[in-house]
């Protein structure tokens, strides 16, 4: 009985390990054919597009390559790639935002591109705006991905406002005291009930632009210390929130609360808006009806500077198929694919080739003036590129809110923000 | 004779398994390490790995189980090894899924781990970095311990209440019992959703409300907090508390100095109770005339919404409440009915007696669940704003799978163990003096 037993036992503990072996044993198939795993953070609408382009194009030219993609939330992208790179079953290509790029580089998941540029003649990264490699395509000296798509923030304006109060639009001359003076005028209280239902300007969240037009920085040069102490930055910082919170032309936390300051804007409520030139992709198009809108630079402080962001595509390093992986990042971010991306939802090209032809700026949906995205590249600056900035945006952004809100100054979040985001640095470096 | 044969074979069979032992634990891992030293390759060696644990957990166990019936008899082991078969499958899911990954975090909160890297060991200075360097942590000691202070006793009480009114007996009680319970079993996503619009500033019901009751609100306010009103109602206790003074002293109820001591205080409570009645009511006087809470936009108002949504949660503690009142007897109602007891007295005599147990299950449960608030602060407020809403389970969760620091996520993770170990252990030990348990003979020890 007791022997019965005993073997019994050991026959379910050979079957459990011969099942646990098992999950990691690869699926029988075709061998010559390689299936490679990509991941987004695409609408279905989007993912049918790669599968028709993938076998419009890609699979003539790669006949031995096949490709699944798989769709992640943005916010779940890194986790992911993370997760997936620790249970030894990431994808093999992905699409990586700017914002995590640095992170995902740094903590060793990306494939160092080098070779496979230096080898492949008929790949040429200098065709590539510089801010965006340099942006979201290098770390530490080395290539980890290739920049797919640019994203730069501009200030959007409705042009039935402006002509409705006989104002001239806003041209790449404006500073910051124009900026003030003409959302002051289109701030109005319509309705006469002492609330304004109307507002000039919405600054949107990019609030480093204004440190960085100020001659501020959130980071120094080397990203060791946090410099947003400095005159220079809350200066900047306190100017955007007066716009709130003293002059009156931008919504309060409360008049935006309810629908967001975006929807705002679509609904036509506000002048000005500052957002990324993927609004005018996939926002605009669906959500304004009611007026007409265009696109102007940022005004400048004592310098020019924008935000600019995007996505890359890279290469896992826990991937198989490396140089097939490579095959599909070339076609991911070829002229051709970059042009379609233009098409469809008017992604700007990360090739100076690309978005300099016609291919983006004549396309006919508005803005109309598509120009001024591409001319704000060469002073658009990404976020700071250290590898802990997640958790450093978390908490700068968590300390200025009392300034937003005009509760504190911006000096004293400034001072705190600076003291807090070095105290992570230094512990990053532990 | 039988007994001879099979001593003879378990002998065999000992050396047999003593040789299975010595393969498993000490030949074969000391082979795996070689090997993974030569060739590097991880993944290949985790194959082997793998079953070889699984295996040893097995042998442990048989070991564990050897030991523990050494003294049985033949009989008593049988039935125990059917024991041991039937609660098998819980076992192993527990050890695999629950003690393991316990264990393992014990290891991992002394390490620096981002998940991808080796672990590196770095003794205590996960433990050491959140309780004296990182703010956060504070904070969100800060913001839990506060959550749990205030929505603990009103979740409590709510509860109690709620389970009073729904005991009564009046038609269609189920169906607001049904009502009641609902927000109890809704996802906590959907909940969050739903009070995301209720704490809506502009557009969300409760500032509409709050907006159609202030300016009535207003005026009663402004009249209390006036100067004259305020003296006048410290002038009045004032007075109270002499003529209590002075029919002590005339009466000789009590001590004279008792008296004396009244006269004395007379002044002092007055002006005080003058003090806080007019700044109590200038305030509410000024928050009235002000603007509406921004709730969740507001680092002032955001964890106040948090603790008025905790209320939304009452019914799970209130079905236990209905339980616990369907359980109290009803002869001692009508004992206490007979004896001409009012209804405040058999609520303090009776019913909250017997439902002490009941109440003492519900504290320790809503001590652990208030310290473990994740979801709504998740999905409402990521934290925000200015750290107003940053839980300590929501930090643990940015700091595990956000930041990837696991080795301080799970060190955070421990500290929270030991905090809530604490806490519901005052609790155990307090409930002697308040918990009845019927049958129990209370006396000396």
């Amino acid at each position: 009985m007791k022997i019965r037993l005993i073997t019994v036992t050991l026959i379910l503990a050979l079957v459990v390990s011969l099942a646990l072996s098992g999950c990691s044993r690869k699926p029988a198939g075709d061998s010559k054919i390689v299936t490679l795993r990509m991941t987004v953070w695409d609408k279905q609408e989007d993912l049918d597009f790669y599968k028709q382009a993938f076998e419009n194009e890609f699979y003539k030219t790669h006949p031995n390559i096949r490709v699944e993609v798989e769709s992640v939330p943005w916010l779940r992208m890194f986790d992911k790639l993370l997760v997936s790179t620790a249970g030894g079953r990431t994808p093999d290509v992905s699409r990586v935002s700017s914002t995590y790029f640095v992170p995902c580089a740094a903590k060793n998941l990306l494939e160092d591109l080098d070779p496979y540029i230096k080898n492949d003649p008929e790949f040429d990264i200098s065709d590539f705006y510089k801010p965006a490699v340099e942006g979201w395509g290098r770390y530490q000296g080395k290539i980890y991905a290739i920049p797919g798509d640019v994203d730069i923030y501009a200030m959007y304006y409705n042009k039935n406002i402006f002509d409705k109060y006989h104002i001239p639009y806003p041209d790449g001359t404006w500073d910051w005291n124009k900026l003030l003076e003409v959302a002051k005028k289109l701030s109005i209280d319509t309705d006469g009930d002492g609330k304004l239902e109307q507002w000039g300007y919405v600054p949107d969240q990019t609030w480093q632009a204004y440190i960085w037009q100020n001659g501020g920085d959130v980071l120094n040069a080397d990203g060791t210390k946090c410099i947003l102490d400095q005159p220079a930055a809350y200066e900047a910082l306190q100017w955007m929130c007066d716009l709130r919170n003293k002059y009156h032309v931008s919504p309060t936390a409360a008049d935006a609360a309810d629908i967001g300051a975006q929807k705002m804007f679509t609904n036509g409520q506000i002048g000005m808006y500052v957002s990324g030139s993927w609004a005018a992709g996939i926002v605009f198009p669906k959500e304004i009806t009611t007026f007409k809108y265009d696109v102007a630079p940022l005004p400048k402080g004592k310098q020019r500077a924008s935000f600019i962001g995007g996505a890359c595509w890279g290469i896992l390093k826990g991937g198989k198929h490396k140089k097939e992986a490579w095959e599909l990042v070339k076609f991911m971010t070829s002229p051709a694919m970059q042009r379609h991306f233009a098409q469809k939802k008017q992604i700007i090209p990360s090739r100076k080739s690309v978005a300099e032809s016609g291919a983006y700026l004549f396309l006919k949906d508005p803005p109309k003036n598509k120009k001024v995205f591409i001319d704000s590249i060469p002073y658009g600056r990404p976020l700071p590129r250290v590898e802990c900035s997640p958790e450093m945006n978390f908490i700068i952004g968590s300390e200025i809110t009392p300034a937003t809100l005009g509760t504190e100054t911006a000096e004293a979040v400034c001072k705190r923000a600076a003291k807090r985001a070095n105290d992570l640095l230094m512990y990053e470096q532990r | 004779m039988n007994e001879k044969t099979q001593d003879k074979g378990s002998a065999a069979f000992r050396i047999i398994w003593w040789v299975v032992y010595l393969l498993a634990f000490v030949v074969a891992p000391i082979a795996i390490t070689r090997l993974y030293k030569q060739t590097g390759d991880s993944s290949t060696l985790l194959k082997i790995a793998l079953p070889l644990g699984v295996f040893c957990v097995f042998l442990i166990a048989r070991l564990v189980f050897q030991y523990t019936t050494r003294n049985m008899t033949r009989i008593a082991r049988k039935e125990a090894t059917e024991g041991y078969m039937c609660i098998l499958p819980w076992l192993i899911g527990f050890v695999s899924f629950t003690l393991g990954p316990m264990l393992f975090s014990i290891y991992i909160s002394m390490c620096d781990w981002d998940i991808i890297n080796a672990p590196r060991f770095v003794g205590l200075a996960n433990f050491q970095q959140a309780l004296f360097h990182d703010f956060r942590f504070i904070q969100a000691l800060k913001v839990t311990l506060t959550y749990a202070a205030f929505a603990l006793p009103l979740g409590l009480t709510g509860a109690l209440l709620v389970a009073l009114l729904l005991n009564q007996n009046v038609k269609g009680m189920s169906i607001f019992r049904t009502i009641f319970y609902i927000p109890a079993i809704l996802p906590g996503i959907a909940t969050a959703m739903l009070w995301r619009w209720i704490f809506n500033p502009e557009n969300g019901i409760l500032n509409l409300i709050i907006g159609a009751i202030n300016p009535r609100l207003l005026p009663v306010a402004s009249v209390l907090s006036l100067w004259p009103v305020a003296i006048g109602v410290g002038l009045i206790v004032a007075v109270l508390i002499v003529l209590k003074g002075v029919q002590i002293l005339v009466r000789r109820t009590e001590s004279a100095w008792v008296g004396v001591m009244w006269l004395v205080l007379a002044l002092p409570i007055g002006g005080l109770i003058t003090a806080g009645w007019s700044t109590g009511f200038g305030l509410m006087k000024v928050s009235l005339a002000g603007p509406l809470p921004l709730w969740l936009g507001d680092p002032a108002w955001a964890l106040p919404a948090f603790i008025i949504m905790s209320l939304w949660g009452v019914g799970g503690g209130m079905i236990i409440y209905l339980a616990g009142l369907q359980g109290i007897p009803t002869q001692l109602y009508e004992a206490a009915d007979i004896d001409g007891a009012n209804p405040v007295e058999k609520f303090r005599k009776i019913t909250l007696p017997m439902l002490s147990p009941t109440i003492f299950f519900n504290l320790v449960m809503g001590v652990i669940g208030s310290f473990q608030v994740f979801t709504s602060s998740f999905v409402m407020t990521q934290g925000g704003p200015h750290y107003a809403t940053l839980f300590y389970l929501l930090y643990l969760y940015q700091k595990a799978f956000q930041y990837f620091q696991m080795g301080y996520a799970a060190a955070m993770a421990w500290i929270l163990f030991f905090i809530i170990l604490l806490c519901t252990l005052l609790v155990f030990k307090s409930s002697a003096g308040w918990v009845y348990y019927e049958g129990e003979v209370k006396g000396r020890k």
